[in-house]
């Protein structure tokens, strides 16, 4: 796996445009703006991009077929896209929590750091989760594809709440209140690690169709 | 035996490949067809990239599917399409392969590229087509593998280039234990080349012959119509209607020398072969 993550970070450094605007944006909205929050997220989003990009180039040269003729297994081959999709979110991330940093200081901003710190991980774990979407949808359909999937899915799930939303709302009210009743009656540290559990759970799910369709895959 | 292709089946809308072949230690086996006849269907079942319906097919002893790492080892690969991304550099892939392949010669590779004028610091798509070809089967033979897979590793390069990339694999053949299947339409790449031939047509191997024993026993026999219709045709393994009459394809030619002293009778040929067995009738 080592040799895949050393070739997809080779890939990132070719797409040096990519990593050029990440940073004149970012210190753009550092500069000009003042939503921190969306400085983390904008980062750590636009990071999640360069995975697809080395995803995009595996799939243009016929380099992932060529990748399994060599001792590497397909279940490698995904389980090394989900490592460097979260190395790169995370340095992403640390990027664009440094800039904010420097920022708070240079402004001289009072920060709650522990809200602060929650809000940022939340952000990551989104952005981790937003990827653990995408990857299965690249490996099965393709770049171009994939990426028509993912827009017509997000069109979908809009036309659904815009359509039907207030329908569906009147009809889980009750259960949202409940819901948020029994929340609130919860102490923190469950709600994070039931949070934490069900973001893991989701991610494995990913993985293990991932490598479903990546072992049923003909190249 | 290093590589055994026993029945092997795939079956497409409209195609059907049905394929038996064996590479021996020590032996260069040439797999020839006409572009569509099925020749990278059977590479891509051999490295488990496509699955098979029937058959089975065995590597350095072991079943393709699911290759152990310490077997992948000993395969080199050159696929007719596909390779590194372009975006990366040899010196990059050099890199890379260190950290995938146990025996990987780093330093003799770039040795290797810098003797074949290979540039280590550009990026691939900036090569040409024989460049690319170059690297692709330095590549293959960078980690010390006992077999070699080579689908098309010729196509594109012109008669320096593909007698370079031939001598590079004379060279690693002089190690003993090792075989090469390879692939091409290019005649002169196989005749010259290979120690046995398999053809496949239709998805179908329909011949199979040690190379010299083409040149020695096989003959393209041309005939009139007349001479045809008289002709022993008991060694006649496939021929063609042409407009002068008919070219016959056989395995006895020396038969035909003998007994048919004023009749036109050529060696034989990969190409000719190729031609009778494709699109003429095989008896």
């Amino acid at each position: 796996m080592k040799g895949l993550l050393i070739k997809d970070f080779f890939l990132t450094l070719a797409n040096r445009r990519a990593l050029i605007i990440i940073g004149i944006m970012s210190l753009f909205l550092a500069v000009a703006g003042n939503n921190e929050t969306f400085i983390i997220s904008y980062v750590s989003m636009f990071s999640s991009f360069l995975l697809l990009y080395t995803m995009a180039c595996d799939e243009m040269s016929h380099s992932n077929a060529y990748l399994l003729t060599l001792p590497i297994t397909r279940r490698e081959y995904v389980f090394e896209k989900y490592i460097y999709g979260f190395l790169t979110i995370v340095a992403g991330w640390g990027f664009g929590f440094i800039i904010c940093v420097v920022k708070f200081t240079a402004e001289r901003q009072s920060i709650d750091w522990a809200s602060w710190m929650a809000e940022c991980g939340v952000i990551l774990a989104a952005a981790i989760l937003v990827t653990a979407v995408i990857i299965p949808i690249q490996i099965k359909y393709g770049s171009e594809k994939g990426r028509l999937v993912i827009a017509v899915a997000i069109l979908v799930v809009f036309v659904i709440l815009i359509v039907a939303g207030d329908k569906l709302m009147e009809g889980i009210d009750v259960h949202i209140m409940g819901i948020r009743e029994f929340l609130r009656e919860m102490p923190v540290n469950i709600i994070v690690l039931g949070a934490g559990i069900i973001w893991l759970l989701f991610i494995l799910i990913s993985f293990a169709a991932s490598v479903k369709i990546m072992e049923d895959k003909q190249m | 035996m290093l590589l055994e292709v026993n029945n092997v089946k795939k079956i497409y809308d409209g195609f059907e490949l049905n394929c038996s072949l064996r590479v021996a230690e020590g032996s260069i086996t040439g797999l020839i067809g006409e572009n569509g006849a099925g020749k990278s269907t059977v590479f891509k079942g051999i490295m488990d990239l496509i699955s098979i319906d029937g058959g089975e097919i065995k590597i350095l002893g072991a079943d393709n599917r699911n290759l152990e790492k310490n077997i992948k080892e000993n395969i080199g690969v050159v696929m007719s399409e596909g390779g590194f991304c372009s975006e990366l550099s040899v010196r990059q892939i050099g890199t890379v392969m260190d950290s995938i392949y146990q025996s990987f010669g780093r330093r003799q590779f770039f040795e290797t590229c810098k003797r074949f004028k290979l540039p280590i610091n550009k990026k691939i798509k900036e090569f040409s087509t024989g460049m690319k070809a170059k690297l692709s089967l330095l590549l293959a033979i960078s980690h010390d593998a006992r077999l070699l897979l080579l689908d098309e590793p010729t196509a594109g390069l012109d008669v320096v280039a593909r007698e370079e990339m031939l001598d590079i694999l004379r060279e690693y053949m002089e190690t003993e234990g090792r075989g090469i299947l390879i692939s091409s339409h290019i005649s002169s790449d196989i005749q010259g080349f290979c120690d046995d031939v398999y053809m496949i047509h239709e998805g179908s191997v329909i011949f199979h012959e040690e190379t010299d024993a083409i040149a020695d026993r096989y003959g393209i026999i041309k005939l009139s119509d007349r001479e045809y219709g008289k002709l022993d045709k008991k060694y006649i393994i496939a021929y063609v209607k042409e407009g002068f009459g008919y070219k016959c394809l056989t395995d006895k030619r020396q038969f035909y020398m003998e007994n048919y002293p004023k009749t036109v009778i050529e060696k034989g040929s990969i190409d000719q072969l190729i031609t009778i067995m494709a699109k003429g009738e095989r008896l």
